[in-house]
C-alpha cells in the first residue's frame, strides 16, 4: 500500500509540475535587450522610406488589435482616489476635471475630414476626403515616402495613441509632437491627427532631402546628449551610419543612456531619455528588425522619356540611391572576393532587351559601370566615382538603340540595378525604373517646288542657285542646326548616281552635299516665311539656297546636274524622300 | 517461483506514464493559451506587405501602464507655465550648440518653434572676435539655426563660442562651447 501510494504522489506531483513549468514560462517574452540598441544605427533607411510596407486594411487591423475595447464613454476607473466619494474616479470623471470630457476616440475608430495637400519636393499630393486614423497613416506614408511602421510608432511614442483605450483630444493635437516645443504650447497651425502625421513624416523628407540645414547627418560623428539640457549627464560620441537615423535625432535630439538600455521596458535614471530608446523599442516589439537588406537601391530619379526614330539611338540615364548598408561597386572599380552592381533588364529580371545597342555589356545588361556618382544632395559629385558609399547616388547611363526591325509605337522597358552574380533573391536590390520609348517608323516625303532659273555660268565663274520641296510626309524635317536626339536631318544631296561628286561643287560643304541647313522655311503658300526656319512642318517648303562654281578647265556645253533631298544616314534605302530634280548648267 | 510484480509497479510502466502526464500537462496548457488567443484575437496572422509578421497582441500591461503614465505627464506639463522672461517681456530660451569647429557652428533653440528669428555665432579669443548670423526656422519641435559657417575660418588658438538667438518673442545665449583650431 504504501508504494502504490507513492507512485500515485509522484505522478500527481509530476503533472502539477508540468503545468507550473509551463505558466511560468514567461507569457511574452522580450526578445529585446538593451544591448541590441545601436545608437548609430537605429533604423534603416530602406526601412526607414519605405511607403508601401503596409495598405490600410493591414493597418486597421493592426490598430484593431492593440485597443480590443474602447472605453468610449470613460466608465472605468482610474487609479485617482475620489476622497469625496469615497471611490476611485472614473475615467469620464477624471478626464473632465483635467479639461477631457468623454466620449473619448479611439485611434482605431478615428475619423476625421482631411482638406488634402498639394505636392511639393517632400511629398506627392494627398486627396481630400472622410478618412480613418488607417486611412491618414496610408496616404501620408505613400505620398511622403515614410514607412506606416515608423508613424504608427511615432503617435505611440509620442502620444501612446494606439496603445490608449481613453484617449483624450489633446492626444489628438499633438499627435507626433510636430510644432510642440518642450516649455510652450504647440502651435495651433500644426493642430489635428492629418497635420501632425503629414508634418511629422514630411519633416523626415526634409532632412533627407536637405540634410545639410540640421544637427545631425548621415555618415557623420557626433556628440549626443543623453538629456535635454543637462551637460553632466554626457553626450556620448556616435557615428550615426545613415539618414534614418540622423532623422530620428534632429527630431528627438538625445541618445538613451546605459539605465535606460538596461531597464528598457521601464525608467532608467536622472540623465535618461526614451523618445529614441522607445521608437527602436516599439518598433521592434510590433514589426520585428529595422534593419534592411545590405544591398539596397532606391530610385531617385531618370531622363525623360525617349522618342526616337526607328534605327535610332539615344543616351538614357537613372539614377539610384544606394539606401542600403554596403558600399557598392562597379566593373572598373570591384576587386576579388566582391561582387559588382550592375544596370539590368527586369520585368522578368534578365529580360533580352529588343532596344539594346551596341554599347551593352550584354542584350539584359545596359552598363555595368557608374557614369557619375554624386553625394547624398544629388549635385556635388563624390569623390570616388567607382563607388557608391551608403547614402550616396550613382548615375547609370547608357544608349537605347531602336532596331529598325521594330514598329512604331510605345514601348516600356524596366530596368533595376542588381548586386550581380549573388545568389536568390540577394542579387535583388529593390529599387527598379522603366522608360516608355517611343519609336516613330518616320514617313518622310518631299514633292518637287519650285527652283531658279538654269543658270550660265562662264569658265572660272559662278553662279547662285536654289531648289524648293515641299514637305508632303508626316513627319517634320530637321536640318543640322534643329534635329533634336533621334532624329535625323534632311539634307540636299547629288544625285543619279545619289551621293554623286559634282565638279562645279568646290564651294560647298561636300562636293555631294550643296547645303546641310534649309536657307528658308515657307509656309505651304510658297511665299510666307515659316515661324521656325529650320524645321519644314508637313505641308511646309524647304529652300536651298547653294552656288554653282564652273571650274576654267571645264568643258563647253549644258550639263544636267541632279539633286534630292534625304534622310541624312537613315538605313537601306529609307534615306530616300521619293522626288529628284535637275538644274541644266551651261558652260559657254 | 518468482512472483510476479504488479504492471502498476513496473518501474517502466510509472516512468512512461509520469512522462505522458508531463507532456498532457504541457499539452493542456498550450491548449488553453490557443484558445484564449483564438477569443481575443484575429487567429490569421497580420503581414506586411513583404510577408513579414506583425504583431497583435493587444497592448500589454507595461503599455496599459505608460498610457497612464503619458496623461499624468500631459497634465503636468498643462500645468506648466511657459519659463521666464527677460526685460523686455520676451521668452528667455537657452540656444544649444551641437557642433562647432573652425568653420561652422551648428546650434538649435529649445522653447520655441518660430521662423525668421536670428541666430548670431560669436567667436572670440584673446585678441580677436568673428561673428557669423543665420535665420532661425521651425523644426520638428524646436527652432533650428541654419548653419552658421564663417565668412573666413578662425584661426589657429583656442576659442569660445557662442549662440545667441532673438526674435520678436524669444531671446537668449547658450553656454560658451571651447574650439581648438589646431
Amino acid at each position: 500500500m504504501k508504494q502504490r501510494g507513492f507512485v500515485l504522489f509522484s505522478l500527481v506531483l509530476a503533472f502539477a509540475a508540468s503545468l507550473v513549468f509551463s505558466a511560468a514560462l514567461p507569457q511574452k517574452a522580450h526578445a529585446l535587450s538593451g544591448s541590441d540598441f545601436k545608437a548609430g544605427r537605429i533604423i534603416d533607411d530602406s526601412v526607414f522610406f519605405d511607403g508601401n510596407s503596409m495598405d490600410i486594411p493591414t493597418i486597421q487591423s493592426f490598430l484593431n488589435s492593440k485597443v480590443l475595447n474602447c472605453d468610449t464613454n470613460g466608465t472605468q476607473p482610474t487609479t485617482r482616489w475620489n476622497s469625496a466619494a469615497n471611490r476611485y474616479y472614473t475615467r469620464a470623471e477624471w478626464g473632465a476635471l483635467n479639461g477631457n470630457s468623454a466620449p473619448y476616440t479611439c485611434l482605431k475608430d478615428y475619423y476625421t475630414d482631411v482638406w488634402g495637400t498639394s505636392a511639393d519636393q517632400y511629398c506627392d499630393a494627398i486627396n481630400y476626403g472622410r478618412k480613418s486614423a488607417a486611412g491618414i497613416i496610408s496616404d501620408v506614408a505613400r505620398a511622403c515616402r515614410i514607412n506606416p511602421k515608423v508613424l504608427i510608432v511615432l503617435l505611440q511614442k509620442e502620444q501612446s495613441l494606439i496603445t490608449d483605450d481613453w484617449p483624450w483630444a489633446i492626444q489628438y493635437s499633438a499627435a507626433t509632437g510636430y510644432g510642440c516645443p518642450d516649455t510652450a504650447s504647440c502651435d495651433p497651425a500644426y493642430a489635428g491627427l492629418f497635420n501632425q502625421v503629414y508634418y511629422g513624416a514630411r519633416q523626415y523628407q526634409v532632412y533627407a532631402k536637405k540634410p545639410q540645414l540640421f544637427n545631425y547627418t548621415g555618415q557623420k560623428t557626433y556628440a549626443i546628449p543623453n538629456k535635454f539640457a543637462r551637460t553632466d549627464c554626457g553626450a556620448p560620441n556616435v557615428y550615426v551610419e545613415n539618414q534614418a537615423t540622423a532623422g530620428l535625432y534632429n527630431y528627438t535630439p538625445y541618445q538613451p543612456n546605459a539605465a535606460a538600455l538596461n531597464n528598457l521596458y521601464g525608467i532608467g535614471d536622472d540623465c535618461s531619455s526614451y523618445g529614441n530608446r522607445n521608437f527602436w523599442r516599439m518598433y521592434s516589439d510590433w514589426f520585428g528588425s529595422s534593419y534592411g537588406p545590405a544591398f539596397y537601391a532606391s530610385y531617385v530619379s531618370q531622363s525623360s522619356y525617349p522618342i526616337i526614330d526607328s534605327g535610332m539611338g539615344v543616351s538614357v540615364f537613372f539614377r539610384f540611391k544606394n539606401s542600403g548598408t554596403a558600399f557598392w561597386k562597379d566593373d572598373a572599380s570591384v576587386f576579388p572576393g566582391y561582387l559588382p552592381v550592375h544596370m539590368a533588364t527586369t520585368f522578368p529580371i534578365n529580360r533580352w532587351s529588343n532596344f539594346r545597342s551596341n554599347d551593352w555589356l550584354r542584350g539584359d545588361r545596359p552598363t555595368g559601370f557608374f557614369t557619375k556618382v554624386y553625394e547624398v544632395d544629388n549635385a556635388t559629385l563624390a569623390a570616388d566615382q567607382h563607388t557608391v558609399q551608403p547614402g550616396q547616388i550613382a548615375q547609370f547611363e547608357f544608349t537605347i538603340y531602336a532596331n529598325p526591325s521594330i514598329p512604331g509605337g510605345v514601348y516600356r522597358e524596366y530596368f533595376q540595378p542588381i548586386l550581380e552574380g549573388a545568389p536568390n533573391p540577394l542579387w535583388n536590390m529593390s529599387g527598379w525604373a522603366y522608360l516608355d520609348i517611343g519609336v516613330n517608323v518616320p514617313k518622310y516625303k518631299a514633292a518637287f517646288a519650285g527652283q531658279s532659273a538654269y543658270p550660265t555660268i562662264n569658265k572660272g565663274s559662278s553662279a547662285a542657285s536654289f531648289l524648293k520641296f515641299k514637305n508632303v510626309g508626316t513627319d517634320p524635317w530637321f536640318d543640322d542646326t534643329s534635329k533634336p536626339t533621334g532624329k535625323r536631318s534632311v539634307h540636299l544631296a547629288t544625285s543619279w548616281p545619289i551621293n554623286r561628286p559634282s565638279a562645279f561643287g568646290s564651294a560647298w560643304t561636300l562636293p555631294n552635299r550643296p547645303n546641310l541647313t534649309f536657307s528658308k522655311v515657307y509656309e505651304a503658300d510658297g511665299t510666307t516665311l515659316a515661324a521656325n526656319q529650320h524645321i519644314v512642318q508637313p505641308g511646309q517648303i524647304a529652300h536651298y539656297d547653294f552656288t554653282f562654281t564652273v571650274p576654267a578647265n571645264t568643258a563647253s556645253g549644258t550639263y544636267k546636274e541632279y539633286f534630292e533631298p534625304i534622310i541624312e544616314g537613315s538605313p537601306g534605302y529609307s534615306w530616300n524622300m521619293g522626288t529628284t530634280a535637275w538644274l541644266g548648267v551651261t558652260v559657254p | 517461483m518468482k512472483s510476479r510484480v504488479p504492471f502498476y509497479k513496473n518501474k517502466f510502466f510509472i516512468i512512461g506514464l509520469v512522462v505522458l502526464l508531463l507532456v498532457a500537462g504541457g499539452g493542456a496548457y498550450a491548449y488553453s493559451r490557443k484558445s484564449k488567443n483564438s477569443t481575443s484575437s484575429n487567429t490569421t496572422s497580420l503581414t506586411d506587405t513583404s510577408g513579414n509578421i506583425i504583431n497583435t497582441e493587444p497592448a500589454t500591461a507595461e503599455d496599459k501602464a505608460s498610457n497612464d503614465q503619458h496623461k499624468d505627464e500631459l497634465i503636468n506639463q498643462s500645468k506648466q507655465t511657459d519659463t521666464a522672461s527677460d526685460s523686455t517681456g520676451k521668452k528667455s530660451v537657452t540656444p544649444l550648440i551641437v557642433s562647432a569647429n573652425a568653420t561652422s557652428v551648428t546650434a538649435y533653440v529649445p522653447g520655441v518653434f518660430e521662423d525668421g528669428g536670428t541666430c548670431t555665432a560669436t567667436a572670440t579669443n584673446d585678441s580677436s572676435k568673428a561673428t557669423q548670423i543665420s535665420e532661425g526656422f521651425k523644426n520638428a519641435s524646436y527652432t533650428q539655426c541654419a548653419p552658421l559657417t564663417f565668412t573666413k575660418a578662425l584661426t589657429s588658438g583656442t576659442w569660445d563660442i557662442v549662440v545667441s538667438y532673438n526674435s520678436a518673442s524669444a531671446a537668449g545665449a547658450s553656454a560658451a562651447t571651447k574650439v581648438i583650431v589646431p
